[in-house]
């Protein structure tokens, strides 16, 4: 049985939201008791948090809200070689590696 | 770290073996990253912004393969990574808009009037008069008297304006039950405001 069965005081943030990990738990059923209705108590309250859980629910089947959204094979190629030069130059400017679309990946050495 | 520790990254993370043992993270990144950047897109996100925030979260997931519990699904780890990229950007600008925002229950009955579905606004319906004080006011007690899970069938129905499957998703039940749910509240709220 998960430990947070039944546990009355999830991690509660201080802006009053549940933390991501206790959306997850209740999305996984892990939620039970006075902790479960809390939460369910929040989720009609809250909009941000309920949007939050359909996205859980969701995930694989988004589509992209508008076209400028909607990312190419090339752009996910363009961006997972700015991703794969980012983890091998930690030391490289932020700025630059962040930039997906100008700038070619850090050459090794 | 080099791309040769990336590429052997899933050999160590034996939980990634949920969407195939030998997946890799690139394959783990071609799967992932366009419902990743579209969960950020539908946050408010420009299109620069969402690619930034999206490898954000796959720095994340490379960081964390190792910690990767095996009982978890890839999606709601990949989930839990970006959401808790999104919440710390939103936390890091000032007074940003966001889509979503808390909706206290005080307030039910004073909006614009759109609170209430059709199905519960025809013109003979008692409840057409919503936005007069005193029955706002008495709305307000009726909801108070519904069971919690039929009243929050009902708000998510009326005041997030949500789909009967969404409902259903969030409060994690059927949506048979919900519509049941929903249709005792009208029947419910009909009696009470008569």
């Amino acid at each position: 049985m998960d430990k947070r069965r039944g546990r009355i005081d999830p991690s509660v943030r201080a802006d009053g939201h549940p933390a991501v990990e206790e959306l997850v738990a209740y999305h996984r059923d892990e939620l039970a008791g006075e902790a479960r209705e809390r939460l369910q108590d929040h989720l009609v309250l809250c909009k941000e948090c309920a949007r939050l859980l359909l996205d859980l629910e969701n995930l694989v089947g988004l589509e992209p809200p508008s076209e400028a959204h909607r990312l190419s094979d090339d752009d996910v190629e363009e961006a997972k070689a700015a991703l794969k030069a980012r983890i091998r130059g930690e030391t490289a400017s932020p700025a630059r590696l962040l930039r997906f679309h100008s700038s070619p990946p850090p050459k090794k050495g | 770290m080099n791309v040769a520790a990336v590429e052997r990254a899933p050999d160590r993370a034996g939980g990634v073996a949920e969407v195939g043992r030998d997946l890799e993270f690139e394959t783990l990144f071609e799967r992932y990253a366009r419902p990743v950047s579209y969960f950020f897109a539908h946050r408010g996100f420009s299109p620069e912004e969402c690619r930034d925030l999206t490898q954000e979260t796959f720095v994340g997931v490379y960081r964390g393969m190792d910690a990767f519990r095996r009982d978890a699904s890839v999606e709601t780890w990949l989930f839990t990574i970006a959401a808790n990229v999104w919440r710390n950007e939103v936390r890091s600008r000032t007074a940003g808009k966001r889509e979503g925002r808390e909706v206290p229950l005080e307030g039910l009955a004073e909006g614009s009037g759109t609170l209430l579905p059709a199905e519960l606004r025809e013109a003979d319906d008692p409840l057409a008069g919503l936005l007069e004080e005193e029955r706002a006011c008495l709305l307000r007690e009726a909801l108070g008297e519904l069971p919690a899970q039929m009243r929050r069938c009902l708000l998510l129905r009326l005041d997030q304006q949500l789909k009967y499957r969404e409902i259903a998703q969030v409060l994690r039940v059927s949506i048979e039950t919900v519509k049941s749910q929903l249709f005792q509240a009208r029947e419910r709220l009909r009696h009470r405001l008569a």
